[in-house]
């Protein structure tokens, strides 16, 4: 066994030059290698002197919060426990990633000044928005300045008209001091790399320009989730990333009144018009859309495969914990016939259950609890691995859907984000779908969860409170797994002889193009039974005072569009793919003047505040007169429930 | 070492506030947990960030263990973990595209082979190495502390000695 050639003191000093070494020499070589590496009394010292600097900090915060909670008892709701805990977690990656940024930072100063620089691009985009700036020499939109702390600060109000930027980070970080006891006092700054993709308002549109405005359906709620959950961490309306304000997002978060479909239509329409809360020279028309409660479909069975980010990043009370803590409610609606699948991601992926029985209650939450977080986020790796459980499980005629739950912070490394969509995608014609969950703060990703979801034919949810962990997993989560209707698009065609102009609120990214409508190909949201969706557009009528750009055509525009007799304001069209006749089927609607109610109804009330709401979070241009009052009032005439009383506390808690 | 089976639920088990005491955990500890860090990060400004991350987990959210052993289990899963982070985030990425600053005068002795093939390992190998020599966990613990099958465990071992022998004797 031992290599007498050599001695332990020859390997550890390096001088190593013979054919074999011996596992007990290498052995000794690597303890030697090891102590090497010891850290200077220095460096211990600098360490202990920080930690205990942190310690105390933590302490006082503490007691600060034992505090506020006992001042505030009825204000807020019960998981204080979970925001302290909350607010330590993110207390500690400020710190933890305060050093790498700060060393970026100057980097990206440079390059948002250079992003910056006048360009004819950004001459011609409409400025989609007023925010007052501060004076600033050379940046429009954002505001880079050096504070007495020594804190380094550079706040994106507004990437809205820049050409140059498609995604919106927001950062704040400390300067190389913060890595030292004394900075890790400054708690107020706020470090966060949470991303968002820029939305572009579409504006008011000229019906003489095109009468036709076409979208796809969505029925994903997680921007008001998310909004919720920056409110309640204490951020105000103007420190909202506007990136993360999703109208038609906060709109379909709640639930209405909307009457079941009849026949052999598998969705209601309902329309309802009064004139606009917040622009007198408009009306605002809210379009609801409503699938049967019940379906039929169930029967065959749902193969679901649970795609579970394990990452460190996700070891948190409101990420992995949460996760675990609401799967039980997912369980109460499986049968026997389902199959569930859990794999989990991290370095490496893993298949931890596969295929059991939706009834094996026990089984399934053995495994979810013996989940725990560590490691980086390989999301490709894990999600292939998902499909291809999810095919080796594949139901004929049932539901066979991925739901995968992260932070969304995928550092893919090995591929690109594009690459990772065209993947998605192409897994969508085996019949596999994809919904996601998105968890935590801090690092969370929107524009990448998002663009996942749409791409893999899913919803898309945030989940930031076990509340809302149950009600999307029994009835939002349940609702959207059925394939029921897919391909869902809706077209509404504005009549000129009665409608000026229009503006769509909400579902900038979900605009199709309008000969699309008709074109199968194009893929659109996918919406299962028992769902809502709702679109909402600002209708300027004929005769309204409200000046509208039109275009001069040269050749001028059909005439009979004008003089036609019909006392249509518009014609809403559906077109989709029904599963129970494999079909493309229509629906369509025309909506007049008889809309308009002079006291809307409960449902119009909701989604006029909600969408003032968003106008105010997003610091819309369109706002007009929107207001906290307004948004209260409106609230007042609102159906009186659970959901619109804790909308009605989250506005007053952003906006006092 | 039969308290690191504990370590299987990191968060479910009783967490307390054990004031005072950081102090005492970081200096029984403090150059296992750097070690390993430097292990990975090959540098000993990266390993010290890394170590103090480590600690500061615990300042962020307390816990209370069984023993020193399962104390020391639990850094040492923690520290890899996050050193696995690092290495995968994408600072890293564009920092490795600078020199690395070998250079230093933290470092006790001379660089060697033997300390540049230890540092050359792929990452996967890191923790198990370190914990196996220099710690003297057996596989089956690390196996247990990591939640990777015992069998992964042992050819990894088989993997980085063949590895850091071949390194060794190409010299």
């Amino acid at each position: 066994m031992t290599n007498d050639k050599l001695n332990a003191q020859s390997i550890a000093s390096g001088e190593i030059s013979v054919e074999e070494i011996s596992d007990t020499q290498l052995e000794q070589a690597l303890k030697g290698a090891y102590e090497s590496m010891d850290p200077s009394a220095e460096q211990e010292e600098r360490m202990l002197e920080a930690l205990l600097a942190a310690q105390a900090q933590a302490e006082l915060q503490a007691e600060d919060e034992a505090e506020g909670a006992s001042q505030q008892v009825e204000a807020q709701e019960p998981d204080e426990k979970k925001q302290a805990a909350r607010n330590r977690a993110r207390s500690f990656r400020k710190w933890r990633v305060a050093l790498p940024l700060a060393a970026c930072l100057v980097l990206v100063a440079v390059v948002f000044g250079v992003a910056n620089a006048p360009s004819p691009s950004q001459v011609e985009s409409p400025a989609p928005s007023q925010v007052s700036q501060p004076t600033s020499s050379t940046t429009d939109n954002k505001d880079a300045g050096v504070s007495t702390d020594g804190l380094i600060e550079i706040t994106t109000d507004e990437p809205l008209g820049m050409a140059a930027s498609t995604s919106e980070e927001y950062e704040y970080a400390a300067t190389d001091s913060a890595y030292e006891a004394d900075a890790y006092y400054i708690e107020d700054i706020d470090f966060n790399t949470e991303e968002y993709s820029a939305i572009k308002e579409t504006g008011f549109i000229s019906t003489k320009a095109n009468p036709l405005s076409t979208v796809s359906a969505d029925v994903d709620t997680a921007s008001y989730c998310n909004l919720r959950r920056m409110i309640n961490d204490g951020y105000s309306v103007s420190d909202l990333p506007s990136g993360a304000v999703r109208i038609e997002e906060m709109l379909n978060y709640f639930n209405y009144d909307y009457k079941a479909p009849t026949g052999s239509d598998l969705f209601s329409i309902q329309a309802q018009a009064a004139q606009c809360p917040w622009n007198p020279d408009s009306q605002l028309l809210v379009l609801g859309f409503a699938t049967a409660p019940e379906s039929q479909a169930a029967s065959k069975g749902s193969n679901l495969v649970f795609l579970i980010d394990v990452s460190g990043s996700m070891n948190s009370s409101d990420k992995l914990d949460l996760l675990q803590d609401s799967f039980a409610t997912l369980l109460e609606s499986l049968g026997p016939n389902d199959r569930v699948s859990i794999v989990t991601y991290a370095s490496g992926e893993e298949i931890v259950l596969e295929g059991a029985h939706g009834d094996d209650e026990r089984t399934i939450i053995k495994a979810i609890y013996k989940l725990h977080a560590n490691g980086s986020t390989n999301g490709e790796a894990g999600l292939k691995q998902a499909y291809e459980v999810a095919e080796r499980n594949f139901i004929e005629g049932g539901v066979n859907r991925i739901i995968m739950a992260s932070d969304g912070d995928l550092n893919v490394g090995i591929s690109s984000e594009s690459d990772l969509y065209d993947f998605v995608d192409g897994k969508r014609e085996t019949g596999i779908y994809l919904s996601v969950l998105g968890f935590g703060s801090g690092n969370y990703k929107d524009n990448k969860m998002e663009t996942l979801a749409d791409h893999g034919n899913g919803s898309y949810h945030y989940i930031d409170s076990i509340e809302e962990a149950e009600r999307v997993l029994k009835e939002k989560l349940t609702a959207n797994l059925i394939p029921f209707a897919d391909d869902v698009k809706v077209q509404v065609e504005f009549n000129p002889a009665q409608v000026k102009a229009y503006r769509l609120i909400g579902y900038e990214n979900r605009e199709l193009a309008d000969e699309d409508f008709r074109n199968d190909a194009v893929d659109a949201g996918d919406v299962g039974p028992n769902a809502q969706f709702t679109v909402a557009y600002e209708v300027v009528l004929a005769d309204s005072a409200q000046k509208i750009e039109e275009p001069e055509l040269k050749y001028g525009s059909a005439p009979q569009a004008y003089e036609n007799a019909s006392s249509d304001w518009l014609t809403c069209s559906m077109r989709y793919h029904a599963f129970d006749g494999d079909e493309m089927r229509e629906q369509q609607l025309a909506v007049d003047a008889s809309t308009v109610a002079a006291q809307p109804d409960a449902d119009w009330n909701l989604a006029a505040a909600v969408i003032e709401f968003g106008m105010l979070a997003r610091d819309s241009e369109y706002a007009g007169t929107s207001n906290e009052d307004g948004i209260l009032d409106l609230l007042a005439a609102a159906p009186a429930n659970d959901q619109t009383d804790s909308f009605r506390k989250l506005v007053v808690n952003a906006l006092d | 070492m039969e308290a690191k089976k504990n370590i299987q639920r990191q968060d479910g088990g009783p967490v307390q506030n054990n004031p005072g005491d950081i102090a005492g955990i970081f200096s029984r500890h403090v150059k296992t947990v750097y070690r390993l860090c430097y292990s990975y990060l090959a540098s000993p400004h990266d390993a010290e960030d890394a170590t103090q991350a480590v600690f500061m987990k615990l300042v962020a959210k307390p816990r209370t263990f069984e023993d020193a052993e399962h104390e020391k289990a639990w850094l040492l899963v923690v520290a890899a973990n996050y050193c696995k982070d690092v290495l995968k985030s994408a600072e890293r990425a564009r920092a490795a595209e600078m020199p690395p600053d070998v250079a230093d005068p933290s470092a006790k002795s001379e660089p060697n082979d033997v300390l540049e093939a230890v540092l050359a390992l792929p990452p996967l190998y890191k923790d198990c190495v370190y914990l196996y020599y220099y710690e003297g966990y057996k596989a089956d613990e690390i196996a247990k502390m990591t939640e990777t099958p015992p069998s992964t465990i042992r050819n990894r071992l088989r993997d980085a000695r063949a590895l850091l022998k071949t390194a060794l004797e190409g010299e």
